[in-house]
């Protein structure tokens, strides 16, 4: 496997580890808390990308599902996540998608960032209300009450510290990107070397 | 924070030896067993829990001295859920803002989340990540188009990188503290001077781990050979799905 990818796959493994420790600083308030988890999940988006950013988000569903303490409030397990909350933990995935992608487009403009940033979160509550209102029998207005309108103020909060984030770490996570791609042979390289021979 | 709580403690016990996808599936029916709300399923899990804990010789007296970041968290919790949870206040403690009902789910929720902590703090304890990732493979084999080692290989680089980031973000706090960061209010500016070295230092690790995988020749494309579970290995796993029936046919 050629660096690049390997890079990728730990980088992807450290944005997954990093969504939960972000579960672990929550305010419970209602049936859906206050985490930090979203934040590294639209970090994952706008430093990895589409393809990895979902892959982040799909690992950590993943590591949660196998009963490990990662979702919010140190829960875990299958069942949480067809839960009350399943719904923003789908988010997560489509949220990382979107992101990345939106992000991908011109990874150096600030309003692309925030545009991206802003539809990422409009995702996550776009799967998770409805979900909720489902599970729990709620009303449309009274999900959207419980389920969206207390976590707007907190998430303008956390956009702005993702996008304040990624801008500082994205420069070093370039340059290391091209030490990595000028010091070992690319995939591509490999095939032109083999022709050549 | 931990320096062994959710790494793989090397030892020789029972435990140990059990075969990684019977204690990941033994994982699975107890973490099913903690979404019940009922008493006796959070008694028995507790038992469990203990008696496990007692077979795999983890050192307790350091495992408790690590885990002050999970009491307080827990803490948090309980306070959280006792004031704000409405209900009938205490009688014999009336000027206490607390209700019965409050005390009543902060207990259950902190016992709930101390149980799930405790078996995951066990079955990583007792699993070395190869023997983790190779049972994922196992799981996911005969799913068509996976990449069952990669996703075993991302999933013990996760649980890795969990705990590592909790070491970072505690080494930190108090490097933070010590240049009386901390009277700083500004959660933007906060977030960048916390924040940002935690992120950094992981990204630094991450070309640690990558260099190292690619020194060791990690390819995806070897042939892997796992082997059938041994017979003996699934009997205590019979035995907990016989104790779980038993426990949901008498409720």
């Amino acid at each position: 496997m050629p660096v690049e990818k390997l890079r990728m796959v730990v980088l992807t493994s450290l944005m997954a580890a990093l969504m939960a420790v972000g579960s672990y600083i929550h305010v419970p308030i209602g049936p859906v808390p206050i985490v930090l988890t979203n934040l590294f999940v639209i970090l994952s988006g706008l430093l990895l990308g589409s393809h990895w950013g979902i892959a982040s988000a799909g690992l950590y569903l993943l590591v949660g599902a196998i009963g490990m303490p990662v979702f919010y409030g140190g829960k875990g397990g299958f069942a949480h996540i067809l839960g009350p909350t399943g719904g923003y933990l789908f988010g997560f995935v489509l949220c990382a998608w979107i992101t990345g992608f939106a992000s991908e487009r011109s990874p150096r403009r600030l309003t692309v960032d925030v545009l991206a940033v802003i539809i990422g979160s409009l995702i996550i509550y776009g799967l998770g209300v409805p979900w909720l209102k489902v599970i729990t029998n709620m009303s449309w207005s009274k999900a959207w009450l419980v389920g969206m309108i207390p976590f707007l103020p907190g998430d303008a909060l956390k956009a702005g510290v993702a996008i304040v984030l990624a801008r500082a770490v994205r420069p070093m996570l370039y340059r290391q990107m091209q030490t990595v791609s000028t010091l070992t042979p690319t995939l591509s390289h490999q095939r032109e070397r083999e022709k050549e021979q | 924070m931990a320096r062994i709580a959710l790494h793989y403690f090397p030892g020789d016990s029972s435990l140990h030896r059990w075969d990684a996808r019977c204690k990941f599936f033994g994982l699975l029916m107890i973490t099913a067993t903690l979404v019940q709300t009922r008493i006796s399923w959070f008694i028995f899990d507790s038992i469990l829990l203990a008696g496990l804990f007692f077979v795999s010789r983890f050192p307790f007296k350091q495992l408790f001295h690590e885990l002050r970041f999970w009491a307080i968290f827990l803490s948090i919790l309980f306070l959280f859920q006792s004031l704000f949870t409405p209900g009938t206040r205490l009688h014999s403690l009336p000027w206490l803002p607390v209700s019965k009902e409050g005390l009543l789910l902060g207990g259950l929720t902190c016992w709930r989340l101390g149980l799930i902590l405790g078996y995951a703090l066990l079955f990583t304890a007792v699993t070395r990540p190869r023997e983790l990732r190779d049972g994922l493979i196992w799981l996911f084999k005969p799913i068509p188009f996976l990449p069952g080692r990669r996703i075993g290989l991302m999933v013990s680089l996760t649980l890795r990188f969990f705990s590592r980031i909790l070491d970072h973000s505690e080494e930190v706090r108090l490097a933070h503290r010590a240049r009386m960061g901390d009277r700083n209010k500004n959660p933007f500016r906060k977030a960048k001077f916390l924040a940002f070295p935690i992120l950094v230092r992981s990204i630094l690790e991450v070309e640690e781990v990558t260099y190292a995988l690619a020194a060791r020749g990690y390819r995806e494309d070897l042939p892997i050979h796992l082997s059938k579970i041994p017979l003996p290995h699934l009997i205590p796993l019979l035995f907990l799905l016989g104790f779980i029936a038993m426990i949901g046919w008498f409720q």
